[in-house]
């Protein structure tokens, strides 16, 4: 049987130690040639150590944590191990030939591993490997460590009975956890758990606010925008070349709603207690989707005084500024009503959730051409048209059907007519 | 060897793309990036004993570890990084601060090296780096503080927690800072800095510039969605 020594590389010039991170492998591990062993640190440089043989890991002389000085063996590769599997073929006897599978008895111990260290302290405390299979490892993929062992063993001496189960180290111990959410799941093997980040909690918080507060309904209007499409057509490249970005349609969806906004005030307003605030100034949201998966609704204020080459600058700046997170506190507050743009990923139409303290929220859909019937004094004919569906979510309690209705209904109007 | 003049400053595509290139190109890479405001942290970093995560939160400053060893590090959009990829089984980093000091002193700038490979002028750091090395690749990068908001830096690498663990942590070793704006014989943008080291660099024959293809774009924020975005990676302990 041939033995490699693994030793500690020499990384790069003057570096003389390095602390080892992991280890990718265990004692028992087959590994073939630059199979990756394991992570190495010093002050600057990390490092993923491969294997210069290929064989079975025999031996693992460091544990997580330690620092070694280059040169120095840190592990044992038996080359030849492959081999040993032939040498037990059975001498000719007449007995029944053994079944190949009884070969690999050791696959079931391959669960639990344990560093010398900790089997080494176990040993000289007197505790078996099966109760070391009781007790909850703190170390590295929730391995036991030789702390965990040491405190078991103290534990033990004074008197303690059964083991006290160290949570597994939490993953952002920054946040207490939110209320109200059921953290109970550990999940079934191989799902993922993961930790909301400080965004993504406050949206949760919210979502789930504004739907126990607010009666929600949903209603939809098919138009057809023809008429916007064309504008936009012919606008588009003098804008870019005028304006510096480019002409979509958010400006005149943000126009028409305003529009309508001022003639229906009811969707302009928020429920306090008994009373409803019908608000003056007409700030309008735009849920804006962030690279992390978060989605934040920067507000364009009195968006109702901009014309649809400030609106276009005033949502562009807006959206820059909210990608690259660098959005101001005041660009983010007073909203009095949003827009919400599902259009752009392809979906027709939707049934959003009002952004509180708000009443009611735009969704906006994607344009298609469609085969629609139009009426013509010569009778009617079917043409290709340009349509979108807009559907608008309201809180019942100060909006009912009619007004509502009539809302959408209005800001279909001055799209389909769209004349600039 | 490539150029690649890497427009995205998202810092968790951009440490993305690093490990993108050095998984998945034979060619030798030469990539210069900036992010938006974030701090960066070391591959063996306590994010907590590092970063005033109150400070960044508030700040919209993005919280990123590297893949990379080293120390923490503030960028924005004064800030430069430079990232070298190549094959080498032995490699000295030294050269890379070397090539990186005749970039400053083509603009004017007198700078010095230190052991570790941090650059200063009159003593004040400039620049700092950290290596990654994968079997016989290698990843070197550098920042170089040039118009940085320095104080947003001091604030966000200063942390208020006083981390006491029994793991190994690389601590960051702190240094005094200042901008290489501030030291010019004659003003220049940093995008004019950018421009000239990028000439240079195509100076010489064998060299090339790339952009990112379309796959590449999406393998790597597949990677950033995976890894580089995520608080696994990022706040673990």
């Amino acid at each position: 049987m041939s033995i490699f020594e693994l030793k500690m590389p020499k990384l790069a010039e003057s570096i003389t130690e390095g602390t080892i991170v992991s280890w990718s492998v265990k004692v028992g591990d087959t590994i073939v040639e630059d199979d990756i062993l394991f992570e190495v640190t010093t002050a600057k440089v990390n490092a993923e150590v491969p294997s210069p043989v290929a064989g079975t890991i025999q031996k693992i002389f460091f544990q997580e944590g330690e620092t070694v000085e280059v040169g120095t063996v840190v592990a044992l590769v038996d080359m030849e191990s492959g081999e040993h599997t032939v040498e037990a073929e059975p001498a000719v006897v007449a007995a029944p030939e053994p079944p190949k599978e009884a070969a690999a008895p050791a696959l079931k111990e391959e669960a639990k591993w344990y560093s010398p260290a900790v089997l080494h302290t176990a040993k000289e405390a007197g505790i078996p490997t099966a109760e070391l299979e009781t007790l909850p490892g703190t170390g590295y993929l929730g391995r036991l460590s030789k702390k965990d062992v040491s405190n078991y063993i103290d534990q033990k001496k004074n008197g303690g009975s059964a083991p006290v189960a160290v949570p597994a180290k939490k993953l952002l111990p920054v946040h207490p956890p939110l209320p109200n959410f059921s953290t109970s799941s550990e999940g079934a093997a191989g799902d993922v758990i993961v930790e909301m980040d400080p965004v993504a909690r406050i949206i949760a918080e919210r979502m789930l606010q504004s739907k126990q507060t607010s009666p929600h309904v949903t209603t939809v209007v098919e138009v057809d925008v023809t008429k916007l499409v064309y504008w936009r057509n012919r606008q588009k490249n003098e804008f870019l070349q005028q304006e510096g970005i480019s002409l979509n349609y958010l400006p005149a969806i943000v126009e028409a709603t305003t529009r309508a906004l001022k003639e229906f005030p009811k969707v302009n307003a928020s429920v306090e207690g008994t009373r409803f605030i019908l608000k003056k100034q007409i700030n309008v949201g735009i849920a804006v989707a962030l690279d992390d998966g978060n989605l934040i609704v920067p507000v364009i204020q009195n968006a109702d005084k901009l014309s649809i080459s400030g609106l276009a600058h005033s949502i562009d700046t807006l959206a820059t500024k909210a990608r690259s997170n660098k959005l101001k506190l005041e660009e983010i507050q007073g909203g009095t009503f949003t827009i919400t743009n599902f259009g752009t990923f392809r979906n027709l139409f939707g049934t959003p959730i009002i952004n509180q303290p708000e009443v009611a929220i735009l969704g906006v859909g994607y344009i298609e051409k469609k085969p629609s019937v139009i009426e013509t004094p010569e009778g009617d004919v079917i043409a290709i048209r340009h349509k979108m569906y807009i559907s608008l979510s309201y809180d019942h309690r100060i909006i009912n059907g009619a007004v509502g209705g009539a809302f959408v209904k209005r800001i279909a109007d001055y799209l389909e007519n769209w004349e600039k | 060897m490539i150029c690649i003049d890497n427009r995205h400053t998202d810092a968790y595509f951009n440490l993305a793309a690093e490990e993108y290139l050095l998984e998945h190109f034979s060619s030798d890479v030469f990539m210069l990036w900036q992010n938006d405001s974030s701090v960066i942290i070391g591959k063996n970093q306590n994010i907590q004993a590092e970063v005033n995560l109150d400070f960044a939160r508030e700040h919209h400053i993005k919280v990123a570890r590297r893949h990379t060893g080293g120390g923490a590090v503030y960028h924005d959009a004064g800030n430069l990084n430079l990232t070298f990829i190549e094959t080498d089984d032995r490699p000295d980093f030294s050269k890379y601060t070397r090539s990186i000091l005749a970039m400053l002193s083509a603009i004017g700038i007198q700078a010095e090296a230190d052991e570790r490979n941090s650059i200063y002028i009159d003593g004040l750091k400039i620049s700092g780096c950290a290596q990654f090395i994968r079997k016989n690749k290698i990843l070197f990068h550098a920042t170089l503080l040039f118009s940085s908001d320095l104080s947003n830096l001091n604030a966000s690498l200063k942390s208020l927690h006083d981390v006491t663990e029994t793991k190994h942590y690389v601590k960051s070793v702190k240094s005094s800072v200042t901008n290489i704006s501030d030291h010019l014989p004659e003003p220049l943008q940093l995008s004019d800095f950018k421009k000239r080291i990028v000439s240079d660099f195509l100076g010489n024959a064998r060299n090339r510039m790339y952009t990112f293809s379309r796959e590449d774009t999406l393998a790597i924020n597949k990677l950033k969605k995976e890894k580089y975005a995520t608080n696994n990676w990022n706040y673990q302990a």
